[in-house]
Formats: structure tokens, sequence, C-alpha cells
């Protein structure tokens, strides 16, 4: 990820797997293929790139891998990603977030604007990756979803971090008052 | 209206449009379009003269045109190629007549020398666009402009051939001119060389990690910057590569066909160059086939002109009109893809 | 010394006037939303069009008139070409227009052939007088002020430039996008073309080939450095103009100062200007985008 300044770094490393908020603009090139996108943002892993080439056959099966574990519908590998639907891109995005095992995952309102199977299976896969040990920070706009995933919730309001709570000791009510700038 | 618009930008469309618009220009010039394809056909192909002079012109455009390829696929509008095919022929010339040295090193080195030429005019701009963000349009225009009239004071003063009427450089050794490649005419290596190229480009294009950023920069600009690329780098580069490419052109066309410096260089191949990577869909094998396509017109215009009576610079429209209709394709997505994130908003 | 200044001043009003009409038109152009890179080839088919029609009228002052009405129609003629591959096929703006450059410049070319039956220059013919090349310089300045206050105080110029930075806006108000920039690109084709035929018929009397010698590409510099205003794009056009003056006044005083490299002091002065002025100023958002 690129943050427009600075650096962010996890546990002394510069490479954190990002679930960007707006796919088409920040998360696909529209005219690359489903291999070709597989490995954006990736270009650089050591396994990807291999000297000065890129390595496709790791392109295509990482694509094969995301494919089959998110369940992204497509004819092939090779369909341009301009031709799948919203909630097929999307899988395809969090896919590639998650196939390095990130020890941290930045989600950006990763089910926004998508159907009802993709956005359970998005979050299914959250999951799983939190289970088996990833820290992932949730910034979310849709309550309903960072109080059916998160295990610790932050609620900022104006730049400022307004509460912090575990999940077992808040409710929705709470929440909403912060969010609106109440003070506690 | 859309099919007869895709057809028309599709090759065998561009083919019959040729033909008709061609034929159109001929009745104007009042020729028969019969004798007028015939004086084309022949003058580009008729025997071992025409098409030397067919694949000298192809290769004069190949160069500058896998540039402009490589420059349009980052997202790039180098427009300045022509200026950039001046700067690399001078840098061969006035290297070439200065140099004395066994003939493969000094080749090489004219080679080298154009290419770091081309280059350098092209970094020019790619280092406006990527420090200042002067838009590479207008500066690769003007330096086309710039390059013209510094040549020409160069050769038409400190580097002028004193034995010369007109303003060109010294002539080169013979021993320092490219190899010919097909005996008795003017074809040299240097069509090779830029067959070479192509396959070069589109492995990079295919293969490599650079290749595979600077086309997701011209596809989304700024998913490449989210995902790692480095736009500003990868800008001044494109340019500059794409700059090298036709500047090693003029310096093929110094060693191979010229044999010595003059700012008569190119009757703007640099710019039918443009048209030349259009056609060929940015595509480097197919601008391969485009260059020899264009070969055909520009040595078959000049052969027509003698014995049709049609002026050459009908070509030139016509070539125009091509680039006119395959506009209606869009080259560079990362306009489309503002218009389609606009309208999602 | 006075006689220099003089000189140069009155060169750097001969030299801007086509850059001024021809930056004007790229105003207008690029606010609806079009950027037109083919300024430079409606200059040549302005400057074309009003030679071969005041060849064909001839007498005197009224052929040289009909000449420059000529050149404005045919620069709006080839403004209508972009204008509707712009609008109709939503074509890219930057290769149409170096398409149509390569049209003018080779139809002008064409033209010298099929109607003067000679290559590379026209005949002369009736020019529009020292009286009308005056006019011609004091109406670029005046057309300046007055697409000034229409882009900035007439609703019609409100529209132009809310379609050059949001087209669906427009839309949204019931307005036809497409029609302001069918309008705004032919307009920058008659301006452009009135540029050419002051060129061809105001300063010469005749059309030779390359004459525009890239004033339509200056003139889109000036477009930026001039921030996209008429009065700025006029300003502008004056600084390239008074270096292409300068190139005039000194060489032939100086004779140790190369001709050559002293051309290519109006293209290096935009250059600057471009480098220099870039990321301070901002195009309209949709400029280039079609729509």
């Amino acid at each position: 990820m690129i943050p427009s300044r600075g650096t962010v770094t996890f546990a002394g490393q510069r490479s954190v797997a990002v679930i960007p908020q707006d796919r088409h603009l920040e998360g696909l090139v529209l005219n690359f293929t489903i291999a070709e996108n597989a490995v954006l943002g990736r270009q650089h892993r050591p396994g990807v790139q291999r000297g000065v080439l890129l390595d496709y056959a790791r392109a295509r099966s990482d694509a094969r891998a995301i494919v089959e574990r998110f369940d992204v519908r497509a004819a092939s590998i090779d369909v341009k990603v301009r031709t799948l639907s919203g909630g097929n891109q999307q899988k395809l995005v969090v896919g590639r977030a998650l196939i390095d095992k990130p020890r941290f995952v930045l989600a950006y309102n990763p089910t926004r604007g998508i159907d009802v199977g993709a956005t359970a299976l998005v979050q299914s896969r959250l999951v799983e990756a939190r289970n088996s040990g990833a820290a992932i920070l949730l910034i979310s706009f849709d309550l309903d979803e960072i109080l059916a995933l998160a295990d610790r919730i932050l609620v900022m309001y104006r730049g400022k971090i307004a509460g912090s709570f575990d999940r077992a000791n808040v409710d929705r009510a709470t929440i909403g008052r912060l969010m609106a700038g109440s003070q506690e | 209206m859309k099919r007869f618009a895709s057809f028309i930008s599709g090759p065998l469309g561009a083919i019959v449009l040729i033909i008709v618009l061609m034929s159109i220009a001929m009745l104007i010039a009042g020729t028969s379009p019969i004798d007028g394809f015939t004086a084309l056909i022949l003058g580009s192909l008729g025997g071992r003269n025409q098409i030397g002079e067919t694949l000298v012109a192809t290769s004069a455009l190949l160069f500058p045109a896998l540039g402009i390829c490589l420059a349009f696929r980052a997202g790039l509008f180098n427009i300045g190629a022509e200026g950039q095919l001046l700067v690399g022929g001078l840098f061969a010339g006035a290297v070439g007549a200065a140099i004395t040295m066994p003939p493969f090193p000094a080749i090489v080195i004219m080679l080298v020398l154009g290419a770091v030429g081309g280059g350098l005019w092209g970094a020019i701009a790619g280092w406006m666009k990527a420090k200042l963000h002067a838009n590479e349009i207008i500066s690769t225009l003007m330096l086309n402009f710039v390059a013209q009239f510094i040549t020409l004071y160069l050769v038409d003063g400190p580097l002028k051939n004193p034995a010369a009427n007109g303003a060109e450089t010294a002539w080169l050794p013979t021993n320092y001119w490219l190899p010919t490649l097909i005996p008795h005419t003017r074809l040299s290596i240097g069509l090779l060389i830029a067959l070479a190229l192509a396959m070069l480009l589109q492995f990079v294009f295919a293969r490599t990690v650079f290749g595979y950023e600077l086309r997701a920069a011209g596809e989304a600009p700024e998913a490449a910057r989210r995902s790692g690329v480095n736009l500003s780098r990868l800008t001044w580069l494109a340019l500059a590569i794409s700059g090298a490419f036709a500047g090693l052109g003029g310096a093929t066309i110094v060693t191979g066909e010229l044999h010595r410096f003059n700012t008569q260089l190119s009757p703007g191949y640099g710019f039918i160059a443009i048209a030349v990577a259009l056609v060929g869909d940015l595509d480097p094998l197919k601008v391969c086939v485009a260059s020899f396509a264009f070969g055909i017109l520009e040595a078959g215009g000049l052969a027509m002109q003698a014995s049709a009576q049609v002026p050459k610079d009908a070509i030139h429209v016509i070539e125009g009109l091509i680039i006119l209709v395959l506009a209606a394709r869009r080259y560079v997505a990362q306009r489309s893809e503002r218009i389609e994130g606009a309208a999602n908003v | 010394m006075t006689g220099l200044i003089l000189t140069l001043l009155w060169l750097t009003l001969v030299k801007s006037t086509p850059i001024i009409y021809a930056a004007l038109g790229g105003v207008i152009s690029e606010r609806s939303g079009v950027i037109n890179i083919g300024l430079e080839g409606m200059m040549a088919a302005g400057a074309f069009g009003a030679v071969v029609a005041s060849n064909y009228v001839g007498h005197g002052i009224a052929g040289a008139m009909i000449g420059l009405l000529a050149g404005i129609a045919s620069g709006a003629l080839i403004g209508y070409v972009l204008a509707f591959a712009a609008t109709k096929f939503k074509v890219d703006q930057i290769v149409a227009g170096m398409g149509i450059n390569l049209i003018c410049s080779g139809g002008a070319a064409y033209g010298l052939v099929l109607i003067f039956n000679q290559p590379g220059a026209s005949r002369q013919v009736n020019s529009l007088g020292n009286n009308g090349e005056s006019a011609l310089i004091g109406f670029a300045f005046l057309l300046a002020i007055v697409l000034h206050w229409v882009l900035y105080r007439t609703p019609w110029g409100l529209r132009v430039r809310a379609t050059g930075e949001n087209p669906l806006a427009v839309k949204s108000a019931g307005l036809d996008p497409l029609r302001f920039r069918l309008v705004a690109v032919i307009l920058s084709g008659a301006l452009a073309g009135l540029g050419g035929a002051f060129l061809s018929i105001g300063e010469l009397n005749l059309y030779s080939d390359g004459m525009t010698a890239g004033r339509g590409f200056i003139a889109l510099a000036a477009v930026i450095f001039g921030r996209w205003t008429p009065l700025g794009a006029m300003g502008a056009a004056m600084v390239f103009g008074l270096f292409e003056a300068l190139q005039y006044a000194l060489e032939g005083r100086f004779a140790w100062l190369p001709a050559d490299a002293l051309s290519a002091l109006p293209y290096i002065a935009a250059l600057v200007a471009l480098a220099g002025i870039t990321g301070k100023v901002r195009a309209p958002a949709s400029d280039g985008v079609p729509y």
C-alpha cells in the first residue's frame, strides 16, 4: 500500500495487505485479466518477481486459487476483470489481499455495494483469516457489519478516537451516540 | 452506426477505407484509380529497388512507431518522435564524422549515441511531466520545433561540412556505413535492428515486471500508484525510452542510408509513426505489419506522384483521415476510466 | 535604439496576433471540455482557404475581405470535423487532433498543386493591406476582452464553463452538454482560421507550406500559461509573440547571432512557461474527457 504521506509498517514490515475502498479506481485494472490482476500490488514479491521478469505462471496459479477459494464466477482467469460483476470483482480484490496469508489486513468497506452472497463469503473469509492469526483493521460505515465481525471496536468522530470497546461490552446505542459526536 | 464504426476501425475496414479514400483523391487529381494504384503498387513492390525503398521507409517508421507504442501504452502522449529522431540522427552523424576507430565499435557507438540523444530529448519531456506535471503533449510538440532549429543551426554552423553546399555534416567514411541488407538497394540492416527491437518490446510488455507496471499505469494510473508503481519514475523512464527508440531510428537512417546528417532526414516519419502505432493497435508485432503497409504508401506515393500526377501530399491527407477514424477507439483507458468513475459516484 | 524598440513593439503586436486568435479558440474549446490539438491544422486551413478565395474573387480589398471570411469558414469547417468526432464518436481528442493536423497540412499542400499548379507556395493574391492588418491586430485584443466577458458574465459562458467542469451537472440541469461542446469547438476552429487568415492575407499575401510553423501548438501552451482565461491567454500569446519578434528584430542587426538558433526562441519560451506554470494551475476538470 502507498499512503499519500509517510509510511505504514506492521511489525517492522512495510507490506500491508489492503482491501481498498473503491475497487474500480484503486484496486483493479479493469482492462487486465483476472490472472494479471491477481498479482497487482504483489508484483515485487519474491516468487512473483523473478529478476526483471514477472512469473505469469505464478500469476495464473494464484488467480486459480483465488477464483476457487473465493468463488469468483468467471468463464476463465483470462477474461478481463471489466466483464465481471461488482461482487465477483470484490471477491477477487479480497482474495488477492488474503492470498499471501498476511499478518495484518486493512479492510476498507470490504462489502460496500455487493450482493448478499458475496458479502457473506467476504465476511466469512475475513473471519477465517482472523482465526488463523491475522490482525484485521476493518474500517466500515456499516454498523451491522462491524457488530457482526469485530472483536474490538473503535469509534472515530472528527478524526479522533471517541471510544474504544470490546465487542462484548458495547451496544449499538452507545456506538451510535459516539458516532454522532456526543460525549460519554 | 456502431457496427459501421467498429468495422471501419478494424484492420480490414482500415484497408477498405484507405482504398476508397485514395481512389477519391486520385479522381480529384484527374487520374483513374486503376492507373493510380498500379503506379503505387509498381512503385513500391514492382522490383528490387522498389521493395528496397519500401523497406527503407518501413524501417524508418518502425523505430519511432515502437517508441510511440511504448509511450502510449504507458498512457503518455509522446508526439515528439520527429524531434527525437532528429536529435538521435544528429548525435550519430556528428560523432561518426569526428571519430577514428575500427568500423564495428564506431557503428555501435553511433547507434548507441543516437539512442542516447533521442532518449535525452524524450527525457526532457519526461522530467517536465514527472517533476513539474507539465503536459507532455505540448512539451513534446515544442521540443520538435526546438530540435528542428537547433539541429539546423548546428549543421549550418559549428558542425557544417565545409565541402558541402547545403547544411549537413561531413560524410561518414564508407566503412562506417551499416551493411546493406539487399544488395544494390539502399536498404541497410537497420531493418533487422528494428524488427529485433519490436520483439524485445513485445517481450518487455508480456514478460517483465517493468512492462507489467507500464501497462498498469497506462490503463489505470491510480490503481497502479496504489499498487506500488512509482508513477513519476515510470513517466520519465517511458518517455526517455520512447525517445531512445526514435533516436536509434534517426541513427540508423544516418549510418544506414543517408551516410551523413541533414535536417531533411525525415519527411515527417515521427508524425506518420503515430498513425502506424495506432493502426498496429499498440501491439509491437502488429506495428511491424503496419509499418510495412505505411512503407508501401510512402515509397509508392513518391512513384505515384511521378507517374500518375497524384501529389504525394494526398497520402498525408489519407494518413490523417486514418488517424481520425482510429481515434474512435479509445487508446488511453485512463480517460474512459475517469468517466466510468464519475458515472459510478 | 528607440527605432529598435519601436520595431520590436510593432513586431510583437504583429507576431502575437495569430497566436492570440488561436489561443482564444483554444480557451473556448478547452473550457467546454475538448482539447483542441487540431488548432495548428485549423490555422493552416484558414490560411489556405483565405488565399484560395482571395485568388478566385480578386477585386482588391473586396476579394481580400471575402478571403478573410473564407479563412474563418475553413477553420470553422475543420472545427466542425473535430467537434463532430469528439461529440458523436467520443474519439480520443488528442489522436483525432493530430489526424486533423496531418489532413490540413497535407490537404493544403495537395491543394497548392491542384489549384495553383505549383508545390510549396501559392501565387500572390490580394491581401488585406496595412490597414486591414492593423484592424485585425486591434480586433484580436478587442475579441479577447469580449470573449472574457462572454465566458464570465453571460449565461452561455457559464454553461460552456460548466460543460468543461462537469457535463453531468449540465445534463441534469436539462441542457445538452454536447451542444455546448459542438458550438465551442466550431467557434474555436473559426478563431484559429481567422488567425491563419491573418498569417496568409494579413501579414503576407500568399500561402506557403508550413507557414503556421507550430503557432497552433504555441497557442495551446498560451492557453495553459494564461490559466484557461481569454485575457490570460492573450497575455501569454503576447509573451510568445515578443520572443518571435525578438528573433526578427535582432537577427538583421547583430550578424553574430545565429538566425536558426533564434528561431527556436518562441518554442523554448513556451517550454519554459509550461515548466514554470504547471502544477500551479488547474485545467477544467473534464478537459479532454469525452462525454
